[in-house]
């Protein structure tokens, strides 16, 4: 670090403590935590994070016109410490937290009605750059740095975003997402053809990032069949229940990523046969319970168009699973926004 | 030896330092009344009833209803605009979830500095969430009618009832004269009961 970033001045309130035991007792106290143990944002470190991006602790990341604040560059370099964040996870989280930002996003009713949570998923090269998990337990555990991320993603929005359960999170349920919800797209698994996900979006860059507001992934079976029909059928029969309109993610397993492939579609042409799958009738989702009493009848769709599924590829490649995660209550209030990384330049520089 | 450690929340903008409340009328008789309805499912029933028994209580001169359309969202630019031009004094919610809650009294907020008076409807589980919204704004004598939770499924005639039950206590709101106390309204018994602060004026029943 140089000698300009070991004297920056650091805006957050300072607290001291007789050791990190306390101190991490103190921010418990204070409600600053998911509940898991921290690592104790120290101004040295808080230094180390903000010496990664470059720009200066006020620059604003994000603004939440409804709750009336913003989220700070140090804000957020102070979280991802206690998350447990390494300095080089700096641009993917920054990227996400502006990305959260976004008009489009809806981040202060996504954060505190409903029960999703920011799903992040990184594609093209700083899956691998960065050591993001995009294969075995894709949502679960590991030593990659997704975890982290995504806990650093929660952390700010406990912390900066009106987030904190119960006081102004007031969702039934939530979902273990909510700790942490962060993957990558695999880059050995995508049919051929098919462009990283960010590219797919209109993002013409080596990386990129895209955050969309999702319920907790429903994991669907099929992996008794290499008929595109059936696999579709499925992952759509799981999509159909929900009917509150929105945007899908659909996390296709490489198993039911290779019967695509197989069967030479695209992205458009996978969106487009899922949302046709998932039409059910009126009357039967009236009957299921899923919708309430109505006197038009027909067909309704998961979504209103296949531009409304966002396809991800990844997962572990021995069976044949893939994963739907539902959209936000709020529907179309809350779309997925796509971003670059800062500076692809800087993390160049820091992969060597 | 100690260690130092950083605070992780963050600050507010800014909003907290500029917001003023809009001087209030002696008397609703004449004035327009504009019913800003989040959306929420009850929500437009439940403010047109108001509006409706308000309307033989004081005169008004007209009543315009606009619908937001976004429910986790601040109402748009020209929405506000124009409330601006077509009332005098503005009916606002009903907030019965975390995200439209805080979005309707930040609402509420922004017609009071531009001069409008604005009373708020929440539900009840809510209160804590907009009053602690309300007093980092600025707003630290903001007060709420506050109906039972849950509100969406509640029937017409519910809603009626809570309406005919919530009605002085808006006209006390408006009209400056609102007690030291948010106006909650029970749909059980439809009765009204202050849940805090002094003795209210006006008709409004104080059980405190």
């Amino acid at each position: 670090m140089s000698d300009e970033w070991e004297s920056m001045e650091l805006l957050s309130r300072r607290l001291s403590a007789r050791d990190e035991d306390e101190a991490r007792r103190l921010a418990v106290a204070q409600g600053w935590t998911d509940g898991l143990p921290i690592v104790v944002p120290t101004p040295d470190r808080v230094r180390d994070m903000l010496a990664t991006d470059g720009r200066p602790g006020d620059h604003v990341l994000a603004r939440i016109p409804e709750q009336g604040v913003s989220v700070l560059l140090e804000q957020v370099a102070v979280n991802a410490v206690m998350a447990g964040c390494s300095p080089r996870d700096m641009p993917i989280l920054v990227a996400v937290v502006a990305a959260i930002g976004e008009e489009p996003f809806n981040l202060h009713a996504t954060t505190v009605s409903g029960a999703t949570a920011p799903l992040t998923v990184v594609s093209g090269d700083a899956v691998v750059v960065h050591n993001i998990n995009a294969g075995f337990s894709l949502f679960g555990p590991g030593p990659t740095a997704d975890g982290a991320i995504g806990r650093a993603v929660r952390l700010v929005l406990l912390n900066a975003c009106g987030g904190t359960p119960g006081v102004s999170d007031k969702s039934t349920f939530g979902h273990p997402g909510k700790f942490s919800y962060c993957i990558g797209e695999s880059t050995e698994h995508l049919p051929d053809g098919w462009a990283p996900l960010h590219r797919a979006r209109g993002l013409d860059a080596p990386s990129g990032i895209t955050v969309a507001s999702c319920d907790a992934p429903i994991q669907v079976r099929n992996d008794w069949s290499d008929d595109i029909k059936y696999v579709l059928a499925a992952v759509a029969d799981v999509m159909s229940g929900h009917t509150t309109g929105g945007t899908y993610v659909v996390v296709l397993g490489p198993r039911h990523a290779r019967v695509v492939e197989a069967a030479g579609l695209s992205r458009e042409d996978v969106a487009r046969e899922l949302h046709d799958r998932s039409a059910r009738s009126v009357e039967e989702l009236v009957e299921r319970g899923r919708i309430p009493a109505t006197t038009s009848d027909g067909m309704l769709h998961a979504v209103r168009s296949p531009d409304d599924i966002v396809l991800v590829v990844a997962g572990g490649h021995l069976y044949g699973y893939s994963a739907v995660l539902p959209p936000w209550v709020g529907g179309h209030e809350s779309r997925p926004v796509t971003a670059r990384l800062r500076d692809q330049n800087t993390l160049a520089e820091m992969t060597t | 030896m100690t260690i130092d450690m950083l605070d992780p929340t963050t600050l507010p903008m800014g909003l907290t330092s500029t917001f003023t409340r809009a001087p209030r009328p002696s008397s609703l008789r004449g004035l327009r009344l504009g019913v800003l309805d989040n959306g929420k499912p009850n929500s437009g029933a439940f403010l047109d009833a108001l509006a409706t028994m308000l309307q033989p209580r004081v005169g008004l001169g007209s009543v315009t209803t606009v619908r937001k359309p976004a429910i986790g969202r601040l109402a748009p630019p020209e929405l506000r605009e124009r409330l601006r031009d077509t009332a005098d004094i503005v009916l606002t919610g009903v907030g019965d979830c975390s995200g439209c809650a805080t979005c309707t009294v930040q609402d509420a907020l922004d017609l009071e500095a531009a001069g409008i008076p604005t009373a708020v409807v929440c539900t009840d589980e809510f209160l804590d969430l907009v009053r602690r919204h309300a007093v980092r704004a600025g707003a630290t004598d903001q007060r709420f009618v506050t109906l039972e939770h849950p509100f969406g499924s509640r029937s017409p005639e519910a809603l009626a009832s809570m309406a005919s039950s919530a009605r002085d206590g808006v006209i006390a709101w408006l009209t400056g004269e609102m007690p030291n106390a948010d106006v909650a309204v029970h749909a059980a018994s439809a009765e009204i009961q202050a849940r805090s602060g002094d003795a209210p004026g006006g008709e409004v029943t104080c059980l405190c």
